[in-house]
C-alpha cells in the first residue's frame, strides 16, 4: 500500500492539485462576488475614474488648498447625502431637502443674527427645526401613507415658497447687524479646521461613523434595512412600519439642519438660489453609489463614495468652466447611466455569482479497481447484502448514521430534524428523543450515553438520554487570509470522540451546504476541514485543512490517531491527534472502487467503512478535466449534470494498515440500495442511508456476538 | 464570430437544451400499462407476411403463434438488422454486412436479392414495389450505434432496389444516421434522421425537406397509420448531458478511446444495469425511489404523427418503468404492437385505448 507522509495542512492538495490550479486561485473570484460589500466596488472604481479624468482635465484640482475648499463643500453635502440614503435604504425618496436647507440655512441665520442666540443654541434649535420639517414628510408618508415621492415634491415647493416669502421679506434685514453670541464657535465651523481637514468635513465623517453603527449595528438601523427590503415582511415581524419610515425623514431632517448651520456659517447668505438643485446632486451620488432606489440596499460608505464622486464632478466642470446648463446635463447623463447600472446589477448579481462561484480543479483518479463479480480484488461483488432486513421502513427519512446504546436501542437522526430511538429487542416501536431542527448525520455515544450529533447547517449537539439538547459547538476559529467566512460550520458531517472527551468531527466543505454537495463533486478542491471541540475548555480549533470532504471520522485503537474518509478523493487518511506523530497525515487507503462516508468500529479490531456510491469511469475522465466541468455546471441543468452513482453501493471491513478484508455488496439495489452508515452491535451490522426510507439490518455470525461500541470506546463505565 | 460568441456562452447552437416533454410530447405511462404479448430476448423489426406477424430477434426470424406464444421461422446465422412486409405473401430482411434476402412464411422461401454496402437500418416497400433501403452509417455498423452518434457522423444514405432487377440507386446521401423509412401513398418517400432528431421528405435529387423537426429522442422506425399520418418508434431520448458531451470535442475523444462503449455518456435502449454506467443528480434514488421524470439515457416513447407531421400525442415508459428502447412498431388490426429492447418484450396496445387519450 502507497504510503505518503504530509504535513497536516496541504495533505490533498499537495499531491491533487496541478500547477496551474495552485497558481491560480480561480476560486477566488466567484467568493469576493459573494460578499456585500462587492456592491461598493462599483462606486470606488467610478471615484477612481473620476479622479484620475480630472486630476488630467483640470491641473490643480488636487492642490492642497483646493481640495480643502472642496472637501468645506463636501463635508455639508456628505451630511445631506447621508439623510437621504437612510430614507432611500428605507424604501422612500426625499425630494424636498433643497428647500428644507434653504429653510434651515435661513432659521439658523435668523436665530445668530436676528435673535442673538448663542451658537451653541442655536444649532440644536436648527436642529430641532430640520426634524419639525422632516416630521412633516414623515408624518404624511409614514403615517398617512402617502407616496413618498409626490409628498416630498409638494413640501419641495411649499417650503421653497415659505422660504422665498421669508427671504423677500427678510433677507435685507436678517444680516443687518454682524454680532454673533459666540463668534469663535461659529467662526469655527464656518471656516474651522481639525489636523488640516475643515470642521464640516469632520462633522461629516463623525456623523458618517454613527450613521454607519445605527444601520449595521443597532436594532433601529436593521429595521429600517428590514422596512425597505420588503414592508410587508417587516411587518409581519413585527416591526413598526410606519414608525420606521417617519423617523427616516426626521432623521433626514436633523442632517439636512446640520449641513445648513455649517453652510450658513461659512457664507452668512440667505440668497434666493440658496438649496437649488441640491436634490438632483445628492440623488445623483447617492444611486451612483450602489444605494437601490427600490430600498432595502445600500450603506454609509456607497452614500460617500457617491456623493464625492458627484461633488468631484460638479465642482470639476465648474472649474472647467463649463456653462450651469452643460453641468447639469453631464450629471444627469451620469444619473442616467448609475440607475441603469443599479437596475441591472440588482438583476444579475446572483447570476454573474452563479455562473462563477463553483471552481473545479483537475483531479487525476488512479485506474478504477475491478469490482465485478468474481474479481481477484477485495472488492469483487457479491450477495452480502442479500439478507438485510429493513427497520422502521417508510416510517423513516433519512437516517445518514446510526447508533445503539448499552440496552441496545438504535438511535438515528432524520430529514424532520429529529433524534429517533428504535426501542429494542425488535425495533418496531419508535419514539423521539429529541427535536433539534436540522438533520443529524454523525452520531456518538460518549461517556454519559449522551448522544452527540452532528447537525448539517447547525453544528455540534449533545441529546442526553432524557431528550435535553444542548450545542456545543457551531463556530470554529476563522482562518486568516480567507474570503469567505469560515468560521460557520456548514455542513458538520460525523465525529468520533477520543479517550480524553475531545470530539473531533469533520465540516465537508467552508464553500457549500449539503443540499449542493454536487458541487463539492464536481469541484474537487480541498474545502473540507477537520476540528476538534475540546470539552474541557469549551474551545474549538480547527485542526486540519484543504481536505476534499472529509466525511467519516473513527478513532483507531490506539489513542493517538483517528481514521477520516475523503469522500470524493476516494481515501481514507488516518490523523494523529495525539503521541509523536501529533499533527499528521498519512494515506490508510487509495484508490477505493467508490467514495467512504462513515467509519466504524469491528468487533474484531478492524473498522468498517460505507461506500456512499461508485465511481464510474465517465466521471473518473471528467475529474480530469475541470473546465469541462465547469462548462457543464454552467450550461446543464444540476438535475442533469454527470454524478457519482450513489443508487448503489457496498459495505468494506479494512485494517488500521490498509488492508481490505471483506465486502458487502447489494448488486442489484433491491434490498438495501443506499448507504451511508453502518454500526455493529452485538453480532448485527445496523446500515443507514442519506437518501433512504429505512434502517437495514445484517446478522454477522462470525462477528463478537457481545461486543458494543460503547464498551469498546468506555469500557464497563457505567 | 457569432459562434464562437455562442460556443463560449453556451448559448444558440451551443447550448444543451433539449426540447421540453409538454404538448404532444405530454409524458405518459402508457407503454407501462399495455399487455405484454410475448417475452423474447432484443425483439426488433416487426411485419406481416402473408397475415403472420413476424419479427426478429438477434440471429433469428420468428413467427407470433398468439399471446405469449412465437416459433422460430429461420435462423439466419448473422444478425438481422432490418426487415419489412411488402403487404403480400413475401418480405425482406437484411442482415450485418448488408445482404438483402427475401422471405417468405416458411425458410425454403428464403432468397437472395443483393447486398448493399453497410449495415441496413430500415426497409419499406414504395408503391411500385420496389425496395428502400436505409444504411445507418457507412463507418459503423448497428451495433456501434452510439459511436456513429458520438463521431457525429453523417454518412447514411438511403437507396432504392428495383423489384425485378434488384439494381440499387442512391437516392440520398449524407443522412444523420437514417434509421426508419416510409414510402407515403402519394409516392413521397420519408425518411427518420436519428442523430439530428426529425423526419425528413426525401426529394428528387437527394435533397431533403424536414417536416417534424426536434423531437424529444433519436427517432428509428416509421409506420403509417390509419387515416393518414404515422406512427414513429424513437429509440431514445435525448438528454441534456449527451447533448453536452456532444459539444465537448477534447473530452469526447478521451472517452470514445479511453472508456468502454457500455460505460460512456450516451443514449441506451436499456435501463442503466451498472454502477459503471454515467448517473445524472436527478437519478439518485431518494427515499427508496427513482422519480419517473429523472434524467435518462434510455426511454419507451412512441409518437403518433398526423396527416401534415404535426406530432399528435405520445406514448412513454419513463425513467422508472423498463419497456425502454423501443425501435419498431407494427399496426395490426386494432392494436399497436412495439418491440422493447429494453425489458425484451412485444408490447400489445389497443388502438381504441390510445385514441382516448386525445
Amino acid at each position: 500500500m502507497p504510503r505518503e507522509q504530509h504535513d497536516g495542512t496541504s495533505v490533498c492538495n499537495a499531491s491533487a492539485l496541478s500547477l496551474r490550479d495552485r497558481l491560480l486561485p480561480s476560486h477566488l473570484l466567484g467568493e469576493v462576488l459573494s460578499k456585500d460589500w462587492i456592491d461598493t466596488l462599483i462606486p470606488t472604481a467610478f471615484l477612481g475614474v473620476t479622479a484620475v479624468a480630472l486630476f488630467i482635465l483640470t491641473p490643480g484640482f488636487f492642490a492642497a488648498a483646493s481640495l480643502s475648499d472642496l472637501s468645506r463643500v463636501l463635508g455639508e453635502y456628505l451630511l445631506v447625502g447621508m439623510g437621504v440614503a437612510i430614507i432611500m435604504i428605507a424604501g422612500g425618496i426625499d425630494l424636498s431637502i433643497g428647500s428644507a436647507f434653504a429653510l434651515c440655512n435661513f432659521v439658523a441665520l435668523a436665530l445668530v443674527f436676528k435673535f442673538q442666540l448663542h451658537v451653541a443654541l442655536a444649532f440644536p434649535l436648527t436642529i430641532a427645526f430640520g426634524i419639525g420639517l422632516g416630521a412633516i414628510n414623515g408624518y404624511l408618508v409614514g403615517y398617512r401613507r402617502l407616496r413618498a415621492f409626490l409628498t416630498t415634491l409638494v413640501t419641495l415647493v411649499i417650503f421653497r415658497s415659505i422660504f422665498d416669502l421669508l427671504a423677500l421679506n427678510y433677507s435685507a434685514t436678517l444680516l443687518q447687524n454682524y454680532q454673533v453670541n459666540g463668534i469663535a464657535l461659529w467662526d469655527f465651523m464656518g471656516d474651522g479646521e481639525i489636523l488640516g481637514l475643515p470642521s464640516s468635513f469632520v462633522a461629516a465623517l463623525l456623523v458618517a461613523a454613527g450613521c454607519h453603527v445605527y444601520l449595521t449595528r443597532l436594532r433601529g438601523g436593521w429595521h429600517v434595512q428590514a422596512v425597505g427590503g420588503s414592508r410587508r415582511s417587516a411587518f409581519n415581524a413585527g416591526i413598526n412600519v410606519r414608525r420606521t419610515v417617519a423617523a427616516t425623514f426626521m432623521l433626514g431632517g436633523a442632517l439636512t439642519a446640520i449641513g445648513a448651520f455649517f453652510f450658513a456659517a461659512r457664507l452668512n447668505t440667505a440668497g434666493s438660489s440658496t438649496g437649488v438643485g441640491m436634490e438632483l446632486i445628492v440623488i445623483t451620488g447617492i444611486v451612483l453609489g450602489g444605494i437601490s432606489l427600490g430600498g432595502g440596499r445600500g450603506s454609509i460608505a456607497k452614500a460617500l463614495l457617491g456623493m464625492t464622486a458627484v461633488i468631484c464632478i460638479t465642482n470639476g466642470m465648474l472649474r472647467m468652466g463649463l456653462a450651469s446648463g452643460g453641468s447639469s446635463m453631464v450629471l444627469g447623463a451620469v444619473l442616467i447611466v448609475a440607475v441603469i447600472l443599479d437596475i441591472r446589477w440588482a438583476k444579475n448579481r446572483h447570476k454573474v455569482l452563479a455562473r462563477n462561484y463553483v471552481a473545479p480543479v483537475r483531479f487525476v483518479m488512479p485506474p478504477l479497481v475491478d469490482s465485478q463479480p468474481g474479481a481477484a480484488t477485495p472488492y469483487a461483488m457479491n450477495q452480502g447484502l442479500a439478507g438485510v432486513s429493513a427497520i422502521g421502513l417508510r416510517q423513516l427519512e433519512g437516517p445518514e448514521d446510526v447508533i445503539l446504546d448499552e440496552d441496545d436501542h438504535l438511535y438515528t437522526g432524520t430529514r424532520h430534524g429529529d433524534i429517533v430511538r428504535f426501542l429494542a429487542p425488535d425495533y418496531s416501536r419508535q419514539e423521539i428523543v429529541a427535536h433539534i431542527g436540522g438533520h443529524p448525520l454523525g452520531m456518538a455515544i460518549d461517556r454519559d450515553g449522551s448522544i452527540v450529533a452532528c447537525v448539517a447547517g447547525m453544528g455540534l449537539y449533545r441529546t442526553t438520554r432524557d431528550g435535553e439538547v444542548t450545542c456545543l459547538t457551531n463556530e470554529t476559529n476563522r482562518s486568516r487570509f480567507s474570503i469567505i467566512d469560515d468560521s460557520k460550520i456548514k455542513m458538520a458531517d460525523d465525529l468520533d470522540i477520543a479517550p480524553d472527551g475531545r470530539i473531533f468531527f469533520t465540516d465537508p466543505s467552508v464553500r457549500y451546504e449539503l443540499s449542493d454537495w454536487l458541487n463539492e463533486a464536481l469541484e474537487m478542491r480541498g474545502n473540507g476541514r477537520l476540528i476538534c471541540f475540546d470539552p474541557r475548555d469549551g474551545s474549538t480549533r480547527t485542526v486540519a485543512r484543504n481536505l476534499i470532504f472529509p466525511n467519516g471520522v473513527c478513532m483507531t485503537n490506539d489513542g493517538q490517531s483517528l481514521l477520516l474518509a475523503s469522500t470524493w478523493a476516494c481515501r481514507i487518511l488516518r490523523y494523529w491527534y495525539d503521541g509523536p506523530k501529533i499533527g499528521q497525515i498519512e494515506v490508510v487507503i487509495e484508490n477505493l472502487p467508490g467514495y467512504p462516508d462513515n467509519i466504524n468500529r469491528a468487533s474484531d479490531g478492524t473498522f468498517w467503512c460505507a461506500l456512499v456510491g461508485m465511481r464510474s469511469p465517465a466521471f473518473d475522465l471528467m475529474l480530469e478535466m475541470p473546465k469541462v466541468r465547469e462548462r457543464m455546471i454552467k450550461r446543464v441543468a444540476p438535475d442533469n449534470c454527470l454524478f457519482a452513482n450513489t443508487n448503489s453501493g457496498c459495505l468494506i471491513r479494512f485494517d488500521a494498515e490498509g488492508r481490505v478484508l471483506q465486502s458487502l455488496w447489494d448488486p442489484t439495489g433491491e434490498a438495501h440500495s443506499h448507504v451511508t452508515s453502518m454500526r455493529e452491535h452485538k453480532g448485527r451490522l445496523f446500515i443507514g442511508g442519506l437518501r433512504n426510507n429505512r434502517i437495514g439490518m445484517i446478522d454477522l455470525p462470525e462477528a463478537g456476538q457481545d461486543w458494543s461500541g460503547y464498551r469498546s470506546y468506555w469500557g464497563d463505565a457505567r | 464570430m457569432t459562434t464562437w460568441w455562442q460556443r463560449w456562452r453556451g448559448i444558440g447552437g451551443a447550448s444543451p437544451a433539449i426540447p421540453p416533454l409538454d404538448g404532444p410530447y405530454d409524458a405518459n405511462n402508457a407503454l407501462e400499462e399495455g399487455d405484454a404479448l410475448l417475452r423474447v430476448d432484443a425483439p426488433d423489426n416487426l411485419f406481416k407476411v402473408g397475415g403472420q406477424l413476424q419479427f426478429t430477434s438477434g440471429t433469428k426470424r420468428m413467427a407470433i403463434i398468439g399471446p405469449g406464444e412465437a416459433v422460430l421461422v429461420e435462423d439466419h446465422g448473422t444478425e438481422i438488422t432490418a426487415a419489412a412486409g411488402d403487404g403480400g405473401d413475401s418480405g425482406v430482411v437484411a442482415l450485418s454486412g448488408g445482404t438483402l434476402l427475401r422471405v417468405g412464411l416458411r425458410p425454403d422461401a428464403t432468397s437472395r436479392i443483393g447486398t448493399l454496402d453497410g449495415d441496413i437500418t430500415a426497409l419499406a416497400f414504395d408503391r411500385e414495389g420496389a425496395i428502400l433501403a436505409c444504411i445507418g452509417s457507412s463507418k459503423h455498423g448497428l451495433g456501434a450505434w452510439t459511436r456513429d452518434l458520438l463521431e457525429k457522423r453523417r454518412e447514411g444514405s438511403l437507396w432504392r432496389l428495383d423489384p425485378r432487377t434488384a439494381a440499387a440507386t442512391k437516392l440520398s446521401h449524407g443522412l444523420a444516421y437514417p434509421c426508419g423509412v416510409l414510402s407515403l401513398s402519394n409516392g413521397s418517400v420519408v425518411v427518420a434522421e436519428a442523430w439530428r432528431h426529425r423526419l425528413v421528405e426525401v426529394l428528387p435529387g437527394g435533397r431533403t425537406k424536414p417536416l417534424a423537426s426536434d423531437l424529444p429522442g433519436y427517432p428509428a422506425r416509421l409506420i403509417s397509420a390509419d387515416g393518414g399520418g404515422a406512427w414513429l418508434a424513437v429509440m431514445a431520448p435525448r438528454n441534456q448531458l449527451v447533448e453536452f458531451v456532444l459539444r465537448e470535442d477534447e473530452y469526447r475523444n478521451r472517452m470514445l478511446s479511453e472508456i468502454d462503449p457500455a460505460h460512456w455518456i450516451a443514449p441506451s435502449l436499456t435501463r442503466a444495469r451498472s454502477f459503471l454506467e454515467p448517473m445524472q443528480q436527478g437519478a439518485q434514488r431518494s427515499l427508496g425511489t427513482l422519480k419517473p421524470w429523472a434524467p435518462s439515457m434510455s426511454i419507451g416513447l412512441v409518437i403518433r404523427f398526423s396527416h401534415d407531421w404535426a406530432a399528435q400525442y405520445s406514448l412513454f415508459s419513463r425513467a422508472d418503468g423498463t419497456r425502454h428502447g423501443i425501435r419498431s412498431v407494427l399496426r395490426d388490426a386494432d392494436r399497436l404492437l412495439a418491440t422493447s429492447i429494453g425489458a425484451g418484450e412485444i408490447l400489445s396496445l389497443p388502438l381504441s385505448k390510445l385514441g382516448e387519450r386525445i
